[in-house]
């Protein structure tokens, strides 16, 4: 949970949702048209054990138009969002989606083996699945009795 | 977002839905919206949100497109970075009166919601023979 520096008395619950739904807003409002600024595709970070998983929202992106590249600690998310339509005689009332090719570049917080993964898509969300290489999973170290 | 619900601690003040869930905050989807001949289609992206929950309803020619986002948390995993939140994805829009209501065709797929739009016959242009007298 991060500290907005408030004594315990004056915390509010939902400041944080209010802070993350006015950065929502303001990726939904402006600069959302193009996707070469590097900021598309909006992505969450998970963490788990021996493991990472990114996930980023991707409405119409076909699975096939994605590429993904692995390398240490970072993974680039790149590919090409076609047009609704296109048909040069279609007359257009409103085209807020962006379209394009867009990459990004995401630094993951440890290294990952590229054999260890696994990219699924579901309903323009794509989840990335990475693996940390075996050599460094943290190991137990057993203590002996003497 | 003027479409946010506000919380009112169990109770939801919402009272014709059947989902007292509570859903978050409300986003106003990206849309794209295009015209040829006598077709208007309607793309909005609603990503997360999975086909079966896409409410798309028709009421005093006021088009509404609602769907809630379904991504669960990767099971085993604590979130450490977020660019994007769950919640509702809501957008109305009027149709005018030279579109049919009752002939709108929806598909979902991607994420991406497309909807079908056709003019309704008597917006249609219409040749008038002049008969010679």
């Amino acid at each position: 949970m991060l500290n907005y520096g408030l004594v315990p008395a004056q915390w509010d619950p939902f400041a944080e949702l209010r802070q993350l739904q006015s950065q929502m807003n303001r990726m939904f409002d402006t600069g959302a048209r193009s996707g070469r600024n590097g900021n598309w595709p909006p992505v969450n970070m998970w963490l788990g054990d021996d493991s990472v998983v990114v996930t980023a929202e991707m409405p119409g992106v076909a699975q096939d138009d994605i590429d993904l590249t692995v390398r240490e600690n970072t993974l680039i998310i790149a590919g090409k969002r076609n047009s609704a339509t296109d048909d040069e005689e279609a007359a257009w009332h409103r085209r807020e989606r962006p379209l394009g090719e867009f990459s990004r570049s995401i630094r993951l917080p440890l290294r990952v083996d590229p054999d260890k993964v696994e990219a699924r898509a579901k309903n323009g969300i794509l989840e990335i699945e990475m693996g940390r290489p075996d050599a460094e999973r943290p190991r137990k170290i057993k203590v002996k009795a003497s | 977002m003027a479409n946010e619900m506000t919380k009112t601690g169990g109770d939801v003040a919402r009272t014709e839905s059947e989902d007292t869930r509570d859903t978050g905050p409300t986003f106003r989807p990206a849309t794209d919206i295009f015209e040829k001949d006598d077709v208007v289609t309607v793309v909005i992206d609603l990503p997360g949100v999975t086909p079966d929950s896409v409410d798309v309803s028709v009421e005093n020619r006021s088009l509404t497109v609602r769907g809630t986002i379904d991504a669960p948390a990767p099971e085993g995993y604590r979130r450490i970075y977020a660019e994007y939140a769950p919640g509702t994805f809501e957008r109305a829009f009027s149709l005018p009166d030279t579109i049919d209501a009752g002939a709108i065709d929806a598909a979902h797929r991607d994420g991406v919601l497309t909807l079908t739009l056709k003019k309704s016959e008597a917006a249609k242009p219409k040749q008038i023979k002049v008969k010679a007298a």
